[in-house]
């Protein structure tokens, strides 16, 4: 892929005090994010997708701390930003971020047309009241809330979880931001209307010129948003490449198991494909590949040093010593292997 | 059908014939059940008229949006919510309105429930053993021995390990305490356990392990369940038979792998275009089918129950069931 960066993250480490210990919750993490595009950072609870995005806006909790690494964005490193100050430029204006839960994330007290005002007014420097009432009215209507001149005025009980989500991404819209961070915006909703957010979230990527930076523990539903996918594991970027290239071409054997556990992919009477073991904890230093001790088809080397990124291809990577030239041929399981012509549910 | 039936018998087939009924038993009977909250003005039925059987030893979905009734099916059948019209019959004995108390107790013993949060179906204050054994001491008496014996079998069938249970949930992880839900109903000895999304809070990767846990007490412990979800694609690959329901109302009810490939109601349909695929090329030219309820013309025609294939069933008036779906 090619384009211009509009943020680029350089070997980030984040850690943790808890308890008088230390928890390396990013381990040394790189990744550039082109302008215009959209993409997905996969991997389990406690992976660090997170907490990975989260370092984008200030917004680690307070034992949490950047020990080393730049994010670089607009000319500046966010790492070293710890003024409030300093951070509410880039909050909303710059970067803004769409929650998992939409109930925790709106005010109840205030009307929703009040609460996409407030963004209008200290985002854009709108002053006339007619002006921001406009403004805010084609918000509600560009993500597609019906009678936005009824609705403005109700409060956040009075909508379904669908809707509220489309509140909640009208405010990220009215801080007018470059990058949109969306952390598990569908994880609360039904399928149907997922498929709705998700259709939503493409159109207004268009129309408002958005980054997106979607996180999910979920590869079924990046398929359809992500233009590449970044898969990361204990704290670790493990694989990464254009959405193609992960689907249909996966090398890491995290990322096999990941598609492999989809229940998507099951055969009725068969058991689900599940990932043996628990992630390792962060508490300790790492030896080896982190997910050695999971993988069935570990070689010795996993255990005794880290892999290195292996190119695929120009845009596609990934950590594991399988790719070394050295290491026997192992294929992708059976069931992975032909996503492309996977038998097509719908008609 | 009954055709075949008619042969079977002329052919003196009787024995394979009563092999076939006594498979298919009738364990729960849900017959035209509505469900009302509030009252007088404020009346919202959201339950309006459903029906269906559920045979011993099948797994049975209900699948439908939020806000279409498929959660307060369940938990009429729980009795927590009063049926305001029709009944629910369990091995042929009503369950719902007034019942005597030895029913109740064998209700309660047989049927059971697994709930969908279980961050916040555990009790916080509770221990394990507590949280686990709870119903168990309500409908009996039994000694400390006993009961730590009941309880780390229960435990072991779920796959924890028989220290947890002096643990708080708080110490435990999505999947753990999902577990510990299902250790709570096995405990019991159910025959039927309603399964309210036990799986839509929890991670890919953790789905795949419960999910494979109540495949495998299934056919252990003979358990008949009632899996409720919104993801036909869980659906698939986890139940015998579907029902599909939308505002109260079951529009497409049919054998698992026939309603999917042979969807007729729009609605169905809709569900199905929604499931998302692991196939980017595939899933970007996707154009989501959206179900519009005006094409239907009800307050003309009114629609009823048509077979349109063997067990498929779909809610429709005679004009739709004749030239499909459609204005």
């Amino acid at each position: 892929m090619t384009g211009e960066v509009i943020l680029s993250v350089k070997d980030l480490n984040v850690k943790f005090r808890l308890r008088g210990r230390e928890l390396h919750a990013i381990r040394g993490v790189s990744l550039d994010v082109y302008r215009g595009e959209s993409l997905a950072v996969v991997g389990e609870s406690g992976s660090g997708k997170s907490v990975f995005t989260k370092t984008f806006m200030g917004l680690l909790d307070a034992n949490g701390f950047i020990s080393s690494g730049q994010i670089l964005y607009g000319g500046q490193d966010l790492a070293k930003l710890y003024k409030e100050k300093d951070w509410q430029k880039i909050r909303g204006g710059e970067i803004a971020m769409i929650m998992q839960d939409p109930m925790t994330s709106l005010n109840p007290l205030k009307s929703i047309g009040e609460q996409i005002a407030e963004a209008v007014r200290l985002h854009q420097k709108v002053k006339k009241k007619e002006e921001i009432r406009e403004k805010v009215l084609g918000y509600l209507r560009d993500v597609g809330i019906p009678e936005p001149e009824r609705r403005y005025r109700q409060f956040a009980h009075e909508f379904s979880g669908g809707m509220r989500q489309r509140v909640v991404i009208a405010i990220a819209l009215a801080c007018n931001p470059r990058i949109l961070i969306c952390d598990e915006p569908t994880t609360a909703l039904d399928v149907t209307i997922q498929a709705q957010i998700i259709s939503l979230l493409k159109e207004l990527k268009e129309k408002y010129h958005l980054t997106i930076v979607f996180i999910t523990h979920d590869l079924g539903v990046v398929a359809n948003i992500a233009d590449r996918v970044a898969v990361m594991y204990a704290g670790d970027l493990i694989e990464i490449g254009m959405a193609e290239e992960i689907f249909y071409d996966p090398k890491h054997p995290y990322t096999w198991a990941l598609l492999s556990s989809l229940p998507q992919l099951g055969q009725r009477g068969e058991d689900l494909f599940t990932i043996k073991g628990t992630p390792p904890s962060l508490y300790k230093e790492i030896r080896g590949d982190a997910f050695a001790p999971r993988n069935p088809r570990a070689l010795k080397i996993d255990y005794l040093k880290a892999p290195p990124y292996f190119q695929v291809s120009e845009t596609h990577k990934a950590k594991t010593w399988l790719l070394d030239p050295r290491a026997p041929k192992t294929e992708p399981p059976e069931a992975i292997r032909n996503l492309k012509n996977l038998e097509v549910m719908q008609r | 059908m009954t055709e075949e039936r008619k042969q079977a018998a002329a052919r003196g087939d009787g024995q394979a014939e009563n092999e076939r009924q006594r498979k298919r038993e009738v364990l729960l009977r849900v017959q035209d059940l509505h469900v009302t909250f509030g009252k007088g003005k404020k009346a919202f039925e959201a339950v309006r008229g459903v029906s269906f059987d559920v045979y011993r030893g099948e797994t049975f979905g209900i699948v439908g949006e939020s806000g279409s009734g498929k959660t307060t099916i369940g938990r009429a059948i729980m009795r927590i919510h009063p049926v305001s019209g029709g009944g629910i019959y369990y091995k042929g004995e009503k369950i719902s309105g007034k019942i005597s108390r030895e029913l109740d107790r064998k209700v309660i013993k047989e049927i059971q429930m697994i709930f969908q949060d279980p961050m916040a179906s555990l009790n916080e204050r509770a221990k394990v053993d507590y949280i686990v054994s709870e119903g168990l001491m309500n409908l009996q008496k039994l000694s400390a021995g006993e009961r730590k014996a009941r309880v780390e079998q229960a435990l072991a069938d779920v796959g924890l390990l028989p220290e947890f249970a002096g643990r708080f949930p708080h110490e435990f992880s999505g999947g753990q305490r999902q577990r510990i839900g299902i250790a709570r109903a096995l405990i019991m000895e159910p025959e039927c356990i309603i399964a309210d999304e036990p799986i839509s809070a929890l991670d890919v990767s953790i789905r795949a392990q419960v999910l494979n846990l109540l495949a495998k007490l299934q056919k252990t412990k003979h358990i008949t369940y009632v899996f409720i979800a919104h993801d036909l694609s869980v659906m698939r690959y986890f139940t015998d038979r579907i029902a599909v329901v939308h505002k109260g109302r079951i529009v497409e009810l049919g054998e698992t792998e026939e309603l999917i490939t042979h969807a007729a109601h729009p609605y169905t349909k809709a569900l199905l275009s929604a499931i998302p695929m692991p196939d980017p090329v595939h899933e970007r030219e996707k154009a989501p089918v959206v179900y519009d309820p005006s094409i239907h013309d009800y307050d003309k025609n009114p629609p009823s129950w048509q077979e349109i294939r063997p067990g498929h069933f779909i809610l429709a008036n005679d004009r739709e069931a004749r030239e499909g779906f459609g204005r």
